[in-house]
């Protein structure tokens, strides 16, 4: 029994576990504090019950899921909901659960400017409140940053009033010694009020968040538009060799919109590729060859293929046509010709060249394997060609 | 809500899961300074792996098919095309893993082809946004390649209009840990002229705090860094307000040759410690076990060989400092010098 106590001793000591570092009690210090006081680095010009106050933020002790304090787990259910309503889509109802969890925020902020013995604490939460009536009128969230600290949680700054400091608050009323922190009436309710605040600012900063959810959703399915679109492009719209792309830099770039130097948003999608020297193959009949279908080198002189997009930028049409150079071989000759080359959705390219006397008709391969599919009657075809090449 | 920490790659290939062995080290190492004052990692931070170089490996694949299409059926065809065929085939050769294809290639493919660029930009937004959805608290690290990705990306995100609607700013990160920071060197924005600043006012920067870590011996972001006295850098850094902090790493705080490694910049102490302090605040760390973290990391240095390494790095000194091309070179001369490293 011995020996197997001491294996689990063992293995527990190899897991490093949280100590309890947020209070269970608004007032009652977790025992950590108290036990390792030596240990805590406590800033120049504060005292330690302000470095703890600090720490249990940093820890998220305040306005989170582990937060004891009752307002805010009311809260944070309806966040849920809000943000379930979110995720159904439900824009009314998401607006609506931001509402009645601003007017709680308030309720909870006046109560709490009413118990405060602090007055610069007192002014933030009027700041607090003022803010949120406005938000609650117009839903301009453009100063709503109800953030803590100036990059780290733990500085206990807020952004509401850049003078105040919750960890000057509680220095001013918490003694200086290590033994018990929190000791005194007056410390204990200073602590309390900014423990308060500093919930506050949390759930404020939660609360805005869900409120906005909406817009950021539409950028998300912009920017997810965008992505299938990318998908769609590479299916239907003429591959680019690493030269033609360099070359199409300025058809990209002709929509941005620059200020000082920086683009502003995402690129709009491509509306036309140019195609410059652009190699691919297909395969060619050509009149008087004794043969079947031959696959052909196509070279794109210069095309232009033209893109259009629908559905939010995410699905595209493509269809353009170009001038060719087909180079083939019959007979141990290469075979050179000269023509056009008619292309839609990257799939169905037919082209017509010319080459001394002779005419020659080709199809992509892709093309071809559509039309098998289609049980395309391949004499027909060659009757389209001798018929063309009367006219050619 | 967890503080959600986003990593973002650099140049090179990476893979799905590419960020389990940072995330390991990260946890590790947080692990190992951790003090009683702070909660274990998991409970209060969660990582998101973000992936862009599979636009990159899916462009390159798609010229390695097209290419593969033509040579083949020119084989079928006996259709001899000359100097044409050979392009084909430098352009199949993109395909292949090595150096040039892997590394080089990908900064390339994000200077000077902006329809890739944007699509590697909407793939990091579409992976920011769905952070920004979920959490009130984000971040980023990043490196190399990446750092250049991500300022782009924050500043396309946040100002660009959707049905007339800017995103809202309480969806920035709260802090960017740009490592080997390329910015300047690899964007096409004027990067101390973007939004993408550390401010105290919402209203005028995309995130919070803005760290810059980069090390003496690494050659990768000497060509125009991001710490500099020009005059531009200057009203960046006064309008930063103050939140902005640069760490230059001394060359001492070598333990491999690949000094531009992620993993090897994320395990020097005078990165880290901040890291964690900016993360998880200045309590988090435990004093003595702050003195066995250093000296452990001390003892795997290779201080003897630092004055070497660095007078072998310094002849990729690049001669101009402002250049693109200057930049490739000083990468391309960084892998050789990898490369007979590792011969050796």
């Amino acid at each position: 029994m011995k020996i197997i106590l001491s294996i689990v001793l063992i293995v527990a000591s190899h897991t490093a576990v949280s100590a309890q570092l947020c209070p269970t009690e608004d007032t009652v210090l977790p025992d950590v504090y108290i036990q390792n006081a030596d240990n805590l680095e406590v800033r120049a010009g504060i005292t330690i019950s302000a470095e703890i106050v600090a720490n249990m933020v940093a820890n998220n002790c305040f306005g989170s899921q582990t937060d004891i304090d009752s307002f805010t787990k009311k809260l944070l259910e309806k966040l849920q909901n809000a943000t379930n309503s979110n995720d159904k889509g439900n824009v009314l109802e998401l607006k609506k659960n931001v509402d009645d969890m601003l007017v709680d925020l308030i309720a909870y902020a006046e109560q709490q400017a009413k118990m405060t013995a602090s007055v610069e604490t007192a002014q933030v939460w009027a700041e607090f409140i003022h803010r949120l009536n406005t938000l609650l009128l117009t839903r301009d969230v453009s100063q709503a940053d109800f953030t803590i600290g100036i990059g780290q949680r733990d500085d206990l700054t807020t952004k509401l009033i850049s003078s105040y400091s919750g960890l000057s608050v509680v220095t001013r009323h918490c003694p200086e010694s290590n033994l018990n922190p929190w000791q005194g009436d007056a410390c204990v309710q200073a602590v309390k009020e900014t423990i308060g605040l500093f919930r506050g600012l949390v759930l404020a900063s939660k609360v805005i968040h869900a409120a906005n959810l909406d817009t950021l959703n539409l950028h998300l399915v912009t920017i997810e538009n965008r992505l299938k679109g990318y998908k769609d492009y590479y299916q239907k719209a003429e591959p680019l060799w690493p030269w033609e792309s360099l070359f199409n830099t300025n058809v990209v770039t002709a929509k941005d919109k620059i200020q000082q130097g920086n683009l502003v948003g995402f690129r709009e999608p491509v509306e036309y590729q140019w195609l410059v020297l652009h190699p691919s193959t297909a395969l060619q009949y050509v009149s008087d060859q004794e043969t079947d279908f031959k696959p052909a080198l196509i070279v794109d002189v210069l095309g232009y293929n033209k893109l259009k997009w629908e559905n939010n930028g995410s699905d595209v049409t493509s269809y353009g046509a170009s001038a060719i150079v087909a180079l083939s071989e019959f007979d141990g000759k290469t075979n050179i010709g000269w023509g056009m080359r008619f292309f839609y959705n990257r799939t169905y390219s037919f082209g017509i060249t010319k080459n001394s006397d002779q005419v020659g008709l080709f199809i992509s391969v892709g093309a071809l394997e559509k039309f098998n599919n289609w049980n395309v009657d391949e004499d027909k075809f060659l009757k389209f060609h001798d018929e063309i090449s009367t006219q050619f | 809500m967890k503080h959600k920490i986003a990593l973002v790659h650099g140049m090179g290939q990476h893979k799905e899961n590419w960020s389990n062995a940072i995330q390991t080290q990260i946890k590790q190492q947080y692990a190992e300074l951790q003090s009683v004052f702070t909660k274990d990692f998991d409970e209060l931070f969660e990582f998101v792996e973000i992936r862009y170089d599979n636009v990159f490996d899916e462009q390159r694949a798609r010229w390695k098919s097209q290419a593969d299409d033509v040579l083949e059926n020119l084989k079928i065809g006996g259709i001899s095309s000359g100097g044409l065929e050979q392009i084909v085939k430098a352009t199949q050769s993109l395909g292949e893993d090595n150096f040039f294809t892997t590394h080089i290639l990908d900064v390339v493919l994000y200077k000077w082809y902006p329809l890739i660029a944007e699509e590697v930009r909407l793939n990091v937004a579409k992976s920011f946004l769905d952070i920004a959805k979920t959490t009130t608290d984000w971040s980023i690290i990043v490196h190399s390649l990446g750092t250049a990705v991500v300022h782009d990306t924050l500043q396309a995100m946040f100002t660009q209009s959707v049905e007339e609607e800017l995103l809202p700013r309480v969806y920035r990160p709260s802090n960017i840990w740009m490592i080997a920071n390329v910015s300047r060197v690899v964007s096409e924005n004027q990067v101390y002229r973007s939004l993408v600043k550390p401010t105290l006012n919402i209203a005028y920067g995309l995130c919070e705090e803005y760290f810059n870590a980069q090390h003496e011996f690494d050659p990768i972001p000497m060509v125009k860094p991001f710490q500099s006295d020009k005059a531009d850098a200057v009203i960046w850094k006064e309008e930063a307000g103050g939140l902005y902090l640069h760490l230059p790493i001394k060359g001492k705080n070598t333990t491999q040759i690949n000094v531009h490694a992620f993993d090897h910049y994320l395990a020097i102490p005078s990165l880290f410690v901040p890291m964690m302090r900016s993360f998880a605040g200045r309590n988090s760390i435990d004093k003595t076990n702050l003195a066995n973290f250093i000296a452990q990391y001390e003892s795997t240095t290779v201080e003897g060989q630092a004055q070497s390494l660095k007078l072998k790095l310094e002849q990729i000194n690049p001669k101009d400092m402002s250049s693109i091309e200057e930049f490739l070179k000083a990468l391309r001369e960084y892998y050789e010098f990898l490369t007979t490293i590792a011969a050796d």
